[in-house]
């Protein structure tokens, strides 16, 4: 266990052994606050195993306490074939509860996925490969980490450029930062991170590692993996110094609420557990302070 | 539209062809490269032209809830796209002028890369031969393409991408799932 869940020291606010006790009982650690932009956040999750049903029954539950409006999807969303019944058993069924109550899905790509994903009119994806969309204060750029072409770089910038929302969240499938089997996308963040700090990017959300990890900010960005919804590599943490916080025992997903100048975010293990909490400021109020002149872990 | 293809693409390949690695080399390698990249060029829009003409009349994938439709259409580009080149043998766009470019730059990426990246490269990689033609198949993941490695080839048309298989660079034509070309010996 001290290998799977290791607390962070500045926004996790989880107290030792407090989460344990209060599991059962579906803690929610958001705010609630009138008029936010909440969000759930899934990643690799279309097994169309048991567990990805019970994330899935969970985010219900969830959604019971707090109405979120939408998911982000963070890749491999259908796992091993794209038949019409995969996407019945890997992502209508599990999530059926959900888009009855007509939450929305927002999908990317991961490498389990076939392009022609983004035809699926519930993936939201326009049709496109990569997309950005707005709610509330925040613009979401929803990226395609598979085939991070030059075309693609300098769509980015243009709408990254032109974003005038307050908050500016990314996300895609593979981790800039990550401490698990398949580690930090090195290749990826030469390409991507420089956008990111000019432009401002306050947080990024990433799968491709079954677990859960939130990443020490890196040059004033936070950024999260959370490639647990449906299964998860126990134990594939590796020791980092980058590591706020972590949880690879069980599959998980995040709910995250916007407000105002403040993110708020929770894990949740597919138990009900939560396994890390805290908010982090807009970026424009750390930028001065976090990770300057810190080299990139690898 | 399937596959359209930009003037602007052609304009680009050649304009990476003289951005290679070689670029400082003597001018007749590279005049030869632009030649080389020039002809991959012209191949790859005559591949995106005879595409529209074998699809023509077929239902486009369009934005649908119904993912039986994405399949059958899928399938239904495919089997035009077979049948509109039938004939279609390895080389016939990655021809082997191309395909000796193309080797030294992917064998070039891959070694400049520390171990745990080649590691980590490779064990995404899906393991099967290719065919021309061929569906890619759907159980094996479309491995991530190295997006540095990405810059350093040229650009294709919307509708087209590179992947890598475990000995091989292909040529993926994205809305009907086919192989359209290969090269094998890329590491």
């Amino acid at each position: 266990m001290a290998r799977s869940i290791r607390r962070g020291v500045v926004a996790c606010a989880v107290v030792a052994g407090g989460w344990l006790a209060g599991a059962a009982a579906q803690e929610l650690t958001l705010p609630l606050k009138p008029d936010s932009v909440r969000f759930g956040v899934i990643g690799d999750s279309g097994t169309g195993g048991t567990a990805q049903y019970e994330v899935g029954r969970q985010l219900a539950a969830y959604h019971e306490k707090f109405p979120f409006a939408f998911v982000i999807m963070l890749g491999d969303n259908l796992y091993g074939g794209e038949r019409p019944q995969d996407f019945v058993q890997k992502f209508e069924a599990p999530y059926k509860f959900l888009l009855d109550a007509k939450v929305l899905f927002y999908a990317t790509l991961g490498n389990h996925d076939d392009p022609n994903q983004r035809f699926y009119t519930p993936f939201n994806m326009s049709g496109k490969r990569y997309y950005t969309f707005k709610k509330g204060n925040v613009r979401f750029f929803a990226l395609d980490s598979n085939y991070m072409d030059p075309v693609q770089l300098a769509w980015l910038e243009s709408e990254l450029k032109s974003s005038g929302s307050d908050w500016k969240i990314a996300y895609f499938h593979h981790p800039l930062y990550s401490s698990g089997m398949h580690g930090s996308q090195t290749d990826l963040r030469v390409l991507l991170e420089p956008l990111f700090v000019t432009y401002s990017v306050d947080a990024v959300f990433n799968g491709h590692e079954h677990f859960y990890q939130r990443i020490k900010p890196q040059k004033g960005i936070h950024y999260f993996v959370s490639g647990g919804g449906g299964q998860v590599r126990t134990g594939d943490i590796g020791a980092s110094t980058m590591t706020a916080a972590s949880f690879d025992a069980d599959r998980s997903f995040m709910l995250v609420e916007v407000a105002d100048k403040e993110l708020s975010f929770q894990a949740i293990s597919r138990t009900g557990k939560t396994v890390d909490k805290g908010a982090i400021p807009m970026r424009e109020a750390v930028r001065t302070t976090a990770g300057a002149g810190v080299p990139p872990p690898r | 539209m399937t596959c359209l293809i930009q003037s602007s693409v052609v304009g680009v390949c050649v304009v990476a062809s003289l951005a290679w690695p070689a670029a400082g080399a003597a001018q007749p390698r590279v005049t030869q490269q632009a030649a080389v990249m020039a002809d991959f060029s012209a191949r790859v829009s005559a591949y995106v032209d005879l595409t529209k003409t074998a699809t023509q009349g077929l239902p486009p994938l369009k934005r649908t809830d119904d993912p039986t439709e994405i399949a059958s259409r899928e399938v239904g580009l495919g089997d035009a796209i077979r049948a509109g080149r039938a004939g279609a043998r390895p080389g016939d766009i990655l021809t082997h002028e191309t395909a000796r470019h193309f080797r030294r730059i992917v064998k070039a990426d891959f070694r400049s890369r520390p171990r745990h990246g080649q590691k980590v490269m490779r064990d995404e990689i899906p393991h099967f031969h290719p065919k021309v033609n061929q569906t890619y198949p759907s159980e094996w993941p479309l491995a991530t393409f190295p997006a540095t490695l990405l810059t350093k080839l040229p650009a294709l048309p919307d509708g087209l991408e590179y992947r890598l298989l475990s000995e091989a660079l292909i040529l993926r034509d994205v809305k009907a799932n086919i192989i359209v070309d290969f090269i094998l010996d890329v590491f």
